[in-house]
């Protein structure tokens, strides 16, 4: 029996595109057969896709699917988003969950739904995606498009997931666990230590201020690209999310000057991945600062500390300091954060895109956080 | 270059890039009967083509070629051989 036979469905791939309006409808999957579950959402991740504040029109795409004999082989979500460049306003249409089971992966479902994405292209804007697998960045990079990586490092707070993947015998392991905690652990203090600038009055808030847009116009005026904030999306990044892990924690942290104005603000998330990275660590509960930004380079540096505090007191493993900020992380090096490969940010610009010019292949004409596209949802 | 050199230059490109023997590669034959023929081998075999053949291809050329008999067509008209 060959490999087809005994694993898709036969006849004509096709590529449909599904819109926000469409999704709307409860049942709208309901059609499909489904065997893989390609299209079984948990609660919530409907309505979030359905709820994208920068998606103003019913219109716009928010789903491709790829169909063979009404069973859905594969998919791939899209959030219409926006980025500021000198003032201008870009759309940027950024991919979400691509996903096509191994039992269909030779229809080519997976390379014709990202075709047909990039066909969606905005002319004068961008496709986007923050998070890529290591499976799956060889198709981006083939296909043209270009990685301004943010560097990842690692703090480790706990030992006990990395002692159990690499020590197996089982008796080493307490007295492992107790050297690598009395090390990391001093670290991880260092790291915490210490409160914010006396002049910062530091909250959490349930909810976006609606003052909080201040500092988003002023992020704005950053010389380069600068994906867009909003205090509504801001809510729904608090809000939204996939199902996966709904114990994950996520807070706003905001810092006010004297004045009371808005001086800096951090989105921070902790959850829980049952198996996390390469290495397959189990049950490790990782924190991270995903968006931030301060009026000036201190006040920000002070804000991301304070999320990294934060997350920490919250009892996680690990905090991922991932950034194209170098001098938001460098810090963390000399208590202890280790090298953790790159959090990939990949864009291919739209064909009249002044973002093709060169220059745009620098981190440091990108302000794109860890937060963008979908990687805050849990 | 004439068709059977084209053909004989896919057959070897193919074979290499899906490790598989060269005899597998007959014309009927595509991404649904070979092991290992997926998206991302897809654009391994793209890249090689173009390597080999000293040509770029079109996303649409790109989606065409998931066939041994798709990729014979695009890579003839590219080449001008048909």
């Amino acid at each position: 029996m060959s490999k087809g036979e005994a694993s898709a469905p036969s006849g004509p791939v096709e590529i449909r595109v599904v819109r926000k309006g469409e999704l709307r409808a409860p049942d709208f999957h309901a059609g499909f057969d489904d065997p893989e579950r390609v299209v079984a959402f948990r609660p919530g991740h409907l309505d979030t896709l359905v709820g994208n504040p920068h998606s103003d029109n019913d219109d716009d795409p928010a789903q491709i699917l790829a169909i063979q004999s009404n069973t859905v082989l594969g998919r791939i979500d899209l959030y219409k988003s926006r980025a500021t460049l000198a003032g201008e306003r870009l759309n940027i249409l950024w991919g979400s969950c691509w996903t096509v089971p191994e039992r269909f992966r030779s229809t080519m479902a997976g390379l014709k739904v990202f075709m047909k994405w990039m066909s969606l292209i905005p002319p004068t804007g961008a496709a986007a995606v923050v998070g890529v697998s290591q499976v799956a960045l060889p198709i981006y990079l083939k296909l043209g498009w270009t990685a301004v990586p943010m560097p990842r490092r690692i703090l480790l707070r706990r030992s006990r997931a990395v002692v159990d993947r690499y020590i197996g015998f089982a008796p080493a392991r307490p007295i492992a666990r107790v050297a690598l905690d009395v090390g990391l652990g001093a670290s991880a203090w260092l790291a915490s230590r210490g409160r914010p600038a006396s002049d910062l009055t530091i909250s959490v808030e349930s909810t976006p201020p609606d003052d909080l847009a201040e500092l988003f116009t002023h992020r704005a005026a950053f010389d380069g690209v600068v994906t867009e904030q909003s205090p509504e999306r801001m809510r729904w990044l608090l809000e939204g999310g996939f199902g996966v892990e709904p114990r994950a924690e996520r807070s706003l942290i905001v810092a006010r000057s004297r004045d009371g104005r808005p001086a800096a603000y951090a989105l921070t998330r902790v959850r829980l991945f049952e198996t996390a990275t390469h290495r397959q660590f189990k049950n490790v509960r990782i924190g991270g600062v995903l968006a931030s930004w301060g009026v000036d380079p201190e006040t920000h540096a002070e804000i991301y500390k304070e999320g990294v505090r934060r997350v920490l007191a919250a009892g996680t493993d690990a905090v991922d300091l991932s950034s194209h900020d170098a001098s938001l992380t460098d810090r963390y090096r000399a208590l202890g954060a280790v090298g953790a490969g790159e959090l990939a940010f990949l864009f291919k610009p739209g064909r009249e895109s002044p973002l093709a010019d060169e220059r745009f292949k620098a981190a440091s004409s990108w302000r794109v956080s860890p937060s963008d596209g979908d990687n805050f949802f849990p | 270059m004439d068709q059977a050199t084209i053909r004989s230059d896919i057959q070897r490109v193919l074979a290499e890039t899906l490790g598989v023997d060269q005899s597998a590669i007959t014309p009927d034959a595509d991404s649904a009967s070979i092991e290992g023929w997926d998206s991302v081998n897809h654009l391994n075999i793209v890249l090689a083509l173009e390597t080999t053949f000293g040509v770029s291809f079109e996303p649409e050329e790109i989606e065409a070629m998931a066939s041994v008999a798709g990729v014979e067509r695009v890579v003839a008209a590219k080449l001008g051989a048909i």
